[in-house]
């Protein structure tokens, strides 16, 4: 989440103070990747409830004042010296568009082992492997519905984040802006 | 829409904001200083004006993106910190009503006889050999009366 979470790099610290804007972002070495957000494989039974697209994109090369700025300039108005306030929610829906192919693809992994650990945990318990499979065939229902409705709260999750509006009462907001403000910002005079 | 929830610790303090001006301030020339004897550092008046090159516009871009990098870091660990606890721990491993807790006794008395039967009942073909030398058993009993 922390590498492949955002669509485009911010620009951070370790930059120049001051940098210009529109440079090209050159920390791009290990170049684009795509990378599952799976990490356990599947039980052929859960292929059903656990299809969803798991692939995701490292960040975009694209630099991310460039695309703020065509953001910005295509959704101006009648603002002075301010910004539209809908902007910083439809930036966010567009930074965030890869959190739910890696929610997901995490419940889909924490599903497979729960699942694994109850099929385990059957065939060890049970005398042969018919009445474990019996038991299974029976349980399979309920787990499937649960399975499935962890995935769904998983997703809601993630509608409520970008759906609503971008909003916080945490005070590290502020307090990270500021220490930004301070390192990087030209001096306004 | 970039609501901003009043609350006080919230607020950026005045004076906070005077003191990171100044250092602002300070950080940002410090480099186009240059050393003057007897006045220490000092940045000549070109140097401070070539040093603010940005429109308007770049301005506020460079505002947005402050913004979106500090909201985004906040909501991403409130998002992972979300899925995390209540999405998968609860549903699945910790709650009430996880997968975990399903096989339970009040699961198997729901069931019924047959499918009791099913799972732990004996294999069919067990079955109908057992039945089948019950019969068998019965007939020899009902042989040896016979010779008897």
């Amino acid at each position: 989440m922390d590498k492949f979470g955002h669509q485009y790099r911010f620009k951070t610290d370790d930059d120049v103070p001051g940098t210009q804007i529109g440079r090209k972002s050159d920390k791009s070495g290990d170049g684009l990747k795509n990378i599952s957000s799976r990490r356990t494989p599947n039980a052929p039974e859960l292929d059903d409830i656990l299809a969803f697209d798991d692939r995701v994109d490292s960040a975009s090369s694209v630099d991310i004042f460039e695309w703020l700025k065509s953001t910005y300039q295509n959704g101006r108005g009648f603002e002075l010296g301010t910004f539209d306030c809908s902007l910083l929610g439809v930036a966010m829906r567009q930074q965030a568009a890869k959190w739910e192919a890696i929610s997901c693809g995490y419940a889909g992994d924490t599903v497979a082992i729960v699942h694994s650990f109850i099929t385990k945990l059957l065939e060890t318990l049970c005398l042969n492997e018919r009445v474990s499979q019996r038991l299974l065939d029976l349980l399979l229902d309920g787990l499937l519905e649960q399975y499935s409705k962890t995935i769904t709260q998983v997703k809601s999750f993630v509608n409520v984040e970008l759906a609503s509006v971008p909003m916080t009462l945490n005070h590290y907001f502020n307090d990270n802006l500021e220490k930004w403000w301070v390192t990087s910002s030209p001096i306004p005079i | 829409m970039g609501y901003f929830v009043p609350y006080p610790d919230l607020d950026i303090h005045v004076s906070n904001t005077k003191s990171s001006r100044q250092n602002r301030m300070k950080s940002a020339l410090a480099g186009k200083a240059t050393v003057a004897s007897g006045l220490g550092p000092v940045v000549t008046l070109d140097a401070i004006t070539k040093s603010h090159p940005m429109s308007n516009a770049d301005h506020t871009i460079r505002d947005i993106h402050d913004i979106l990098r500090s909201y985004y870091k906040v909501a991403r660990k409130r998002f992972v910190d979300n899925v995390c606890m209540y999405a998968t721990m609860y549903a699945l491993v910790y709650g009430p009503d996880t997968p975990l807790k399903l096989f339970s006794p009040q699961f198997v008395s729901r069931l019924s006889d047959e499918q009791l039967g099913e799972v732990a009942g004996e294999d069919p073909r067990k079955k109908k050999d057992r039945a089948r030398l019950l019969k068998e058993i019965k007939d020899l009993e009902a042989g040896r009366k016979v010779l008897n």
